[in-house]
């Protein structure tokens, strides 16, 4: 399998006309940084906007410059677009934009909108990973909703979805975000955060475990992440020990990741049987750098892209090479980096898989799966306004010119 | 080049270890000498510091430093050659390099003596440190005499002397910061110092005069008084010997600092200069466009950092629009939950508050404001706690609206507009800090040009100044002078000079 051949295979294919017009708006985007960096900041703001004359207003302040300049009819347009009267016209079309835009990448406010969604993932053979959307807890109170929602999520998929045998996380699968499991999450009060997080995970672990689901542990900012990992081995090496599988992630970006494997591969060791290991590039790339140069501290991702890509094919090697401890999901969209993952565990013959995010790259995991690989998709479901910040880090990566992805659809 | 002192990465685990091992190290209820020309004296009145999350724990027996002792300090300040040492801006580096060694120690003191919580410790340090490298930067740009124009047959310098003897009046919020900042810009630009720290706060503003004398200092440019404000402070301020005052504190004592340095008394050679940063009552703007989480987040940090006990700190919150109620109630529950303790404990946010005097003044402020408190978070019996308290609906003509606390007593408004938010942010007395959460492009351009503060801060905490990057201080009644740690600061403490020679001699130019 070359990565050559996959690659001209998803070129070819044919674009549905909600992609076409999506691929069409990014590459507008594009042409002019600013633009698309206003375009994104629109995005952000639009869910919070009450009154159609406000999202004009803020429409027009975002754009019109970047507009006038890039494309002049479109300026005059959006001129027009603001004046009383025509603004709800605006706000219409703003919202209809938006809410393609998300339902590319979301796949319902609930779990209930999204089965249909998740049930043609099962039936293409394919598998999902559901994540719920609000990364932000700021009491104790909203920490609560977080982990009460996923125990109703794993109640309603439950009784859709009956456990399988023939692999970890088919067909129930859930990734969590830890962070938002406690409103104090700190480094400075990490015992405390250990001790609250773990408690609420423990819930939502015990019940996946009643339902046969698997569960992944989300990687986030290097702050948190010591507490998440130490939450993880609080979990599966104390209080589920016996559980198949705990999923964690790994990032590659980051400086010190080596160590982190390691750290995981110890974890392994004190279960006494193999985890899953989630191997992604890192998505808070930019801000991790922009916080540590802000506060003088040694800057923990790498600095150049190559480096990071390397980085991923060293961990790859490494997860491949300790098999008896871990299965290996090799999650992005390059496919080059995919590529050189699943080629080495099948030289190996190891159990593996590859994970992406539902509706970044539809063509590459049709691809892969059809040529026998499993991918497992990441599905976030929830509301508008707490998933902005996931839907505009995918705009973002979809946009990159650092990223593979955009090389798909910019030519 | 200048570069900020980094803050801890407390996040590396090490470090953490080492911090809390100086807090271990740390010894109490040491003796506090005043000092003078070097030599430690030892009163026999004393004043105790105490660790305010444990009032028991007795940080630091200080000497009270008498007006005799005053006057001896003046007497040989007189005399000092400081202003013709040569190398003042390399001194202050020796400062800095001094500072950054003891970091972790003086943080400990910090957290102890002034309940500091360890984020906070370790960024007053680092600012300490900012100022001595900074000012002794700037005292390099400035030394150098500058020719005003180019003109044939005449040559025009421009340059600073020092002022003289000044006296630093310091506060207990930021105890190694401000008092560092102070005292080191007067003393590079050639004046001698000095000092009176705060009442509660003796021991760190001892161990900065040490760390400074160490650096190379002479003997007789810095003297140390702790002692009570009515009686050294007044007695200092109304010198005529002395010819400036560097204060930073409440707008009532400042104030009165400003009257009492206008008064030219007999014999006095020159009109004081006063060097004053007093109050503020801060608002923060969250208009219908912001992301309430950041918001949120911004807001608790502002108001409820080191309990509300910074000049620059959120006390007013002023919300745009329908989103009022929601945004309220959600804060509301996050201040419940916020965490409060004993500042050497890492995991606390909201510390106690310096002494019971400002204990009991603001426990009678909430209970005689007369409005419901919306929410309040825990707080230990013990020490000297406040809790974080929110009110809502809070009329505009309110003393809880106007006048400042120094507390984390934070209270909310609704208004209709972006205008109108921007009219009541203005309406304080005070002009320091300020905020506005939005993602309306329109509306930040207005705060920019429209929301009169000294430090306006847009989508992100109003706290937190750092040297050279964010100049810090305001106008009105928050104080007169220039920013700390920005380019104009180190003129206050000195005055220019001109010389113009005519170099043509029969005619030869
Ligand atoms: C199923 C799934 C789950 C995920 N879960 C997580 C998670 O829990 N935590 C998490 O952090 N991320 C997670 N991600 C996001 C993931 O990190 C990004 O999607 C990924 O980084 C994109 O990499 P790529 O190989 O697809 O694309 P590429 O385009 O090859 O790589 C882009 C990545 O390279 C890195 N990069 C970009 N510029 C530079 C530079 N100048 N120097 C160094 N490195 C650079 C960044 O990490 C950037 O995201 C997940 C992704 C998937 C598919």
């Amino acid at each position: 399998m070359t990565p050559e051949e996959i690659l001209k295979e998803i070129k070819e294919s044919k674009l549905g006309l909600i992609d076409f017009i999506h691929q069409k708006s990014l590459a507008l985007l594009s042409k002019d940084e600013e633009l698309k960096l206003n375009a994104f900041r629109f995005v952000d703001v639009f869910p919070s906007l009450r009154s159609s004359s406000e999202v004009s207003k803020i429409l027009r302040a975002y754009l019109s410059a970047p507009l006038n300049r890039t494309y002049p009819i479109l300026g005059k347009l959006l001129k027009l677009g603001t004046i009383t009267g025509i603004s709800l016209v605006t706000k219409f079309f703003a919202s209809w934009g938006i809410t393609i835009l998300a339902s590319k990448v979301i796949a319902g406010r609930t779990a209930k909108d999204a089965i249909p969604k998740l049930k043609s993932i099962l039936d293409s053979g394919q598998g999902f990973t559901v994540d719920l959307l609000g990364e932000y807890c700021v009491s104790e109170k909203e920490a609560e909703v977080y982990k009460d929602r996923y125990l109703e999520v794993l109640n309603s998929l439950s009784k859709k979805f009956t456990p399988g045998k023939d692999r970890p996380g088919v067909p129930l699968c859930i990734s969590v975000k830890l962070s938002a499991l406690y409103s104090q999450t700190d480094y400075l009060n990490f015992d405390k955060s250990v001790e609250v997080i773990s408690l609420r995970a423990k819930e939502i672990v015990a019940r996946a475990e009643e339902v046969g689901a698997q569960v992944y542990i989300d990687a986030e900012d290097t702050a948190t992440n010591q507490i998440i990992y130490a939450v993880f081995e609080k979990l599966f090496c104390q209080d589920f020990p016996k559980i198949k599988y705990p999923g964690i992630v790994l990032q590659c970006y980051l400086k010190d990741s080596l160590n982190t494997f390691n750290r995981l591969k110890d974890i392994a060791v004190k279960r006494g049987s193999p985890i899953a290991v989630r191997l992604v590039k890192g998505a808070y790339w930019d801000v991790e750098r922009a916080l540590a140069i802000q506060n003088g501290f040694d800057i923990p991702v790498f600095e150049s892209k190559k480096e990071t890509d390397r980085n991923f094919e060293v961990l790859s090697d490494k997860l491949v090479e300790n098999s008896d401890y871990f299965l290996p999901g090799f999650a992005g969209h390059n496919l080059f980096s995919l590529s050189y993952g699943i080629n080495l565990a099948k030289q190996k013959g190891i159990n593996f898989e590859v994970q992406t995010l539902y509706g970044m790259a539809d063509t590459l995991s049709n691809a892969l799966s059809k040529r026998g690989v499993f991918v497992r998709q990441y599905v976030p479901i929830g509301e508008l306004i707490p998933g902005m910040g996931y839907l505009v880090r995918r705009l973002v990566e979809n946009t990159s010119n650092e990223g593979f992805l955009r090389s798909l659809w910019d030519v | 080049m200048f570069k900020n002192e980094p803050f801890t990465d407390f996040t590396i685990e090490e470090n953490r270890k080492l911090l809390l091992s100086a807090l271990e190290r740390l010894s109490l209820g040491s003796k506090v000498p005043c000092i003078l020309k070097g030599d430690e004296v030892f009163t026999k009145e004393t004043l105790d510091s105490v660790d305010p999350s444990d009032p028991k724990v007795i940080v630091a027996s200080s000497s009270l430093a008498s007006i005799d002792l005053a006057q001896e300090a003046i007497h040989i300040s007189k005399s000092s050659k400081w202003e013709y040492v040569q190398d003042r801006s390399k001194i202050l580096k020796n400062a800095a390099s001094i500072m950054r060694v003891r970091k972790h120690e003086l943080s400990a003191l910090i957290i102890r003596e002034s309940g500091k919580p360890w984020r906070e410790a370790d960024a007053d340090v680092a600012e300490a440190i900012d100022f001595c490298d900074y000012y002794a930067d700037e005292w390099e740009r400035l030394q150098t005499p500058e020719k005003t124009m180019e003109v044939p047959g005449e040559d025009n310098y421009y340059f600073y002397q020092p002022r003289g003897i000044s006296v630093v009046i310091s506060p207990w919020n930021f105890p190694f910061a401000i008092p560092c900042g102070m005292v080191v810009a007067s003393l590079v630009c050639g004046n001698t110092v000095i000092l009176k720290p705060a009442e509660q706060t003796p021991r760190i503003g001892y161990e900065l005069v040490k760390i400074l004398l160490e650096a190379g200092v002479s003997k007789d440019a810095l003297h140390f008084l702790p002692g009570l404000g009515e009686v050294v402070g007044d007695y200092l301020v109304k010198s005529t010997d002395i010819s400036l005052v560097a204060f930073t504190g409440s707008k009532a004592v400042g104030l009165s600092i400003i009257e009492a340095c206008g008064k030219v008394s007999k014999g006095q050679e020159s009109v004081k200069k006063v060097v004053c940063e007093m109050g503020g009552k801060n608002a923060i703007i969250v208009d219908e466009s912001a992301d309430q989480d950041d918001a949120i987040k911004g807001i608790i940090d502002s108001a409820f950092g080191f309990a509300g006990q910074k000049c620059s700190a959120c006390s007013r919150l002023i919300i745009v629009g329908d989103q009022y109620e929601e945004l309220v109630s959600r804060l509301g529950d996050a201040v419940r939950n916020i965490r409060a303790g004993a500042p050497k404990d890492p995991a606390t946010f909201l510390p106690p508050l310096i002494d019971s005097e400002a204990q009991s003044r603001v426990h009678k402020a909430i209970q005689n404001s007369g409005l419901k408190v919306f929410a309040q978070s825990e707080v230990p019996k013990d020490g000297y706690f406040i809790p974080a308290t929110l009110f809502k609906d809070v009329p505009l003509d309110h003393p809880i609206f106007l006048s400042e606390l120094f507390a984390p007593v934070l209270a909310a408004v609704k208004v209709k507009s972006f205008d109108e938010a921007l009219r009541v942010a203005n309406s304080s007395e005070y002009a320091l800090t300020g905020g506005v959460f939005s993602r309306d492009p329109e509306n930040l351009e207005r705060a920019k040009r429209e929301f009169k503060v000294g430090n306006l801060y847009l989508n992100r905490k109003i706290t937190g100044a750092l040297v050279k990057r964010q100049p810090f201080g305001g106008f009105k009644m928050s104080g007169v002078g220039s920013k700390a740690g920005g380019r104009d600061y180190l003129l206050q403490f000195v005055e220019p000079r001109v010389v113009t020679e005519n170099t043509i001699r029969k005619g030869m130019i």
